[in-house]
């Protein structure tokens, strides 16, 4: 029997609230692993017994969370179509595959994601239903000692309007290797307005280096749910830059666990927010060990009555002694109506530690647009280029040079449009 | 490497305690009952009682915030507190008819001293009720009211009555409606328009009876172009169970009008000290919270202003010290309302032991308002490596007309600064002695003159032994 014929996104009567989609779904799949099967059905339990209604959830604060909702969903998108890789020729040991491929071929490869947690940050909803529907996804391994040279190209498509896309990932670097991937989110050109529900774990061994990119064009109607938790061993280093375009809400969940001495997580993220959009953005950096550092800076700029809110956490354990630790929003509103929520939080219990945040939000300083004005700059093109240039600073840090003027092109177009 | 010892806090100075015998007891626990035998002893308008029982419903509904705070809260048993303990109804204008333990109790604590150096009125609160109240002759002259808030509601309720829980609605929180049932003492404050008080009035709250919840009610009106400053001390002996303190401070600055709150809270650490103050400031008005946190075993306090007339000025500076077994979970909130209005916010928390000290902060700019600047600072240090400290702001700017910065900082003395005093023969205490003091010093100058002396004193006396 195909994969196809059976594929839940035909079933009738789909509803993410009803137990039946979920019991269909599972018999469709009952050629899984039963490991598989019981993972499923558990984040399933998890999901149906959340309560249904949580009045103050600290997690959701300033958040519009009904806009997050599942009643317009009516259908799960076809996994060959929402997850495509562009792979370069890979050294030996290291390998990237798509989890639907794997099933068949390795299925034993695919423990490990049922063992990392998410990043837990408040989307439970989210991430429990993606471990009980994710059809795709892609694991990304690296053995002892390989470095990857150029960087692998992963797309995640949005589904179309009223589907929902679920992709669990994985990224497992053993001890001194480097790898760098790029991951687009891709808008759908037909009937937009899908749902992406993007689960990723990431563990990272002694010395390795991860360098990710994140270009997220959907299109303006599109859900996106990132949950993304990254556990960093010793001296290994993990460097995230994101640029969020595209959606018209959006749920970033990022967690950083410093697990081991010497670990490093370096996280930069850019906004830019047009009309309705609203981007809802969870951080956490977790010292688990001492001697590590982290360093986040999220920037957002916001347009006509787009609205952005940050929550970051610093939190320092008691062992985590010689902290070096990190935290930074800066916001730009560019309209009236515009709106920019900071959450910014420390929770400190070791001494030996260096850490600090800021949190700074106004609007593009008259003079400088004055400045700009009297050498001859219209007001429209002086605000473009202040705003790009408080935005770009994070993405000038792109090593890789083709990703970083493909990054910086996409900002400039979203921009002029 | 410092390795720091225990540090012990002095408070030695506020424990002790007279045994009392009590007039009025309004038993232990709390229900209607209690509340109507309050108000009934306080021979209270019929509005104050329906005041009364409504809160009570409303205190009664609202459930514990401990999804964002601490669990600790818990642990408060409100069915084993005494709501109301007094040994009169009035306040004794002259010290000498003041009884005897009551004296003792402020003579120990030096009131009367300090009342007759500097201070422009006085009142002095045991367990419910004021004992004592004085004023400034020339003032009382010129139209300054201070007075406790039965006397306020009741004589002057035309001044009162129009801001009473105007500022701090009953539901504003579980603590408010509490307040807002049970409340007695505390002072009512009216400074009438122009008048600017050079001295300052003081009030001095003080627990003496164990299981005892103090609940003292405030409300200072500044009427235009006013200025007073108002200071309040707290302290209560160590018992075995732990106490209540959950007061409503309201204050109104209208137009022109200055108002400085100085409050040295030093309970003994184990009072719950629960507090809801807020203030409105009009046109050009400017209201200053400065605070500092010593005692207590959990403080909950978040002062705020909402800034409703154009060019109105807030701030809030606070000093907390969190030692072994406390909590000093204390903010700053600024409603922005008002086109040009500014605040700022400048907040400085020690931990020392396991002690543990959190910062609590709330900025709200709406997207109509122009020219609004918020400025938000804090730092904390840690002294030992079991303390803790975190900072939790919540920053709403909307429009592009406004701006906002904030920054917060965690460091510790370095083992560097400690050395390079040494080295320069100065004691390994008195090195960190000194840092802590360099760290605070800029705030320390806020307060007034004889509060920093002895605020001084008493950082370098937590200080003593804690490095060795």
């Amino acid at each position: 029997m195909s994969l196809e014929t059976i594929s839940p996104a035909s079933m009738d009567t789909f509803s993410l609230s009803q137990p039946h989609t979920f019991n269909e779904f599972a018999e469709s799949r009952s050629w899984e692993p039963g490991w598989l099967a019981d993972y499923r059905h558990d984040c399933w339990e998890k999901f149906a017994s959340l309560p249904k209604r949580i009045l103050k959830d600290e997690r959701w604060r300033f958040s519009p969370r009904t806009r997050f909702g599942f009643d317009q969903i009516s259908g799960l998108s076809l996994p060959k179509e929402s997850l495509t890789l562009a792979v370069p020729s890979l050294s030996d040991g290291l390998s990237i595959d798509l989890f639907d491929q794997l099933l068949l071929e390795e299925p034993h490869a695919l423990t490990l994601l049922t063992k990392l947690m998410g990043p837990d940050l408040g989307a439970d909803d989210y991430s429990f239903l993606t471990g009980a529907f994710a059809q795709t996804g892609f694991l990304l391994r690296a053995n002892k000692g390989v470095a990857g040279v150029s960087p692998i190209i992963i797309e995640h498509q949005e589904p179309e309007a009223g589907q929902i896309a679920f992709h669990h990932n994985l990224i497992v670097l053993d001890a001194n290797t480097e790898v760098t991937i790029v991951e687009r989110f891709v808008g759908q050109a037909n009937n937009p307005g899908g749902c992406i529900s993007n689960l990723l774990k990431v563990q990272l061994g002694e010395g390795a280096r991860l360098n990710r990119i994140v270009i997220q064009e959907c299109s303006s109607k599109a859900t996106i749910v990132q949950m993304e938790n990254f556990n960093i061993g010793k001296n290994a280093y993990l460097n995230s830059t994101n640029l969020h375009l595209g959606g018209s809400q959006s749920r970033i969940e990022s967690k950083g666990i410093l697990k081991e001495p010497g670990a490093h997580f370096e996280y930069g993220s850019v906004f830019l927010g047009n009309e309705e959009q609203l981007f809802d953005q969870r951080t956490i950096q977790v010292h688990e060990a001492p001697h590590c550092t982290s360093n986040l800076l999220c920037k957002n700029a916001l347009r006509k009555e787009a609205k952005s809110i940050f929550s970051g956490l610093i939190k320092v354990d008691e062992e985590a002694q010689h902290t070096d630790a990190y935290q930074t929003n800066r916001n730009l509103l560019l309209s009236s109506e515009a709106e920019a929520d900071s959450l910014p939080g420390l929770e400190i219990l070791a001494n030996e530690v260096k850490c600090s945040h800021g949190a700074t939000t106004s609007r593009i300083d008259p003079q400088e647009l004055f400045y700009l004005h009297s050498r001859g700059i219209s007001k429209v093109e002086a605000e473009k280029l202040i705003a790009l240039g408080f935005l770009s600073e994070s993405l000038l840090n792109i090593d890789h040079q083709e990703t970083r003027d493909t990054a910086l092109n996409a900002l400039a177009d979203a921009f002029s449009s | 490497m410092i390795s720091p010892s225990q540090v012990e806090v002095d408070r030695d100075k506020g424990n002790f305690h007279y045994d009392t015998d009590y007039s009025f007891d309004a038993g232990i626990g709390l229900s209607e009952d209690v509340i109507r035998y309050i108000s009934e002893v306080k021979e209270e308008d019929p509005w104050v009682l329906d005041f009364r029982l409504k809160a009570l419903k409303t205190f009664e509904k609202k459930p514990m915030p401990t999804h964002w705070a601490t669990e600790d809260l818990k642990n408060i048993n409100f069915d084993v507190i005494r709501y109301y303990l007094a040994k009169g109804q009035k306040p004794s204008r002259t010290w000498d008819e003041v009884p005897d333990d009551v004296k003792n109790t402020f003579e120990r604590l030096g009131i009367p001293e300090q009342e007759r150096k500097f201070l422009a009125g006085v009142e002095a609160q045991f367990d419910s009720e004021a004992a004592y109240s004085r004023m400034n002759e020339e003032l009382e002259k010129e139209g300054v009211i201070f007075v406790g808030s039965t006397e306020g509601l009741k004589e002057h309720p035309e001044i009162f009555r129009k801001w009473f829980g105007k500022v701090i609605p009953t539901s504003d929180n579980k603590f408010s409606a509490l307040n807002s049932a049970v409340f007695s003492g505390g002072s009512f404050i009216y400074i009438p328009p122009g008048v600017k008080l050079a001295q300052p009035l003081q009030a001095y709250f003080r627990i003496n009876a164990e299981n005892f919840g103090q609940f003292e009610r405030t409300l200072i009106i500044a009427d235009e172009g006013s200025e007073v400053m108002y200071m309040e001390g707290c302290t209560a002996p160590k018992f075995e169970t732990s106490t209540l303190h959950s007061a409503v401070v309201e204050l109104v600055a209208l137009k022109g009008a200055k108002i400085q709150y100085v409050t040295v809270q030093n309970w003994s650490n184990n009072v719950f000290n629960l507090v809801t103050k807020r203030a409105l400031a009009e046109e050009e008005a400017e209201v200053r919270w400065i605070d500092c946190n010593i005692g207590s075993r959990l403080t909950m306090k978040y002062p705020g202003v909402i800034l409703r007339g154009r060019k109105a000025r807030g701030e809030v500076v606070s000093i907390a010290l969190a030692n072994d077994g406390q909590h000093q979970d204390t903010g700053a909130k600024m409603v922005h309302a008002a086109d040009e209005t500014s605040s700022n916010v400048v907040s400085k928390s020690i931990s020392i032991g396991e002690g543990r000290s959190s910062y609590r902060g709330l900025v709200q700019m709406p997207g109509h308002l122009k020219g609004c600047k918020n400025n938000t600072e804090c730092d904390a240090l840690l002294i030992n490596n079991n303390s803790q400290t975190d900072t939790y702001p919540a920053i709403t700017v909307q429009g592009d007309a406004n701006s906002v910065q904030h920054e917060a900082s965690v460091s510790k003395v370095s083992a560097e600064q400690i050395f390079y005093m040494q080295q320069r023969g100065l004691g390994e205490a008195e090195a960190m002695s000194l840092c802590v003091n360099g760290f605070v010093n800029d705030l320390i100058r806020e307060f007034p003159m004889e509060y920093s002396v002895e605020l001084k004193r008493l950082i370098d006396l937590e200080m003593e032994g804690s490095v060795g």
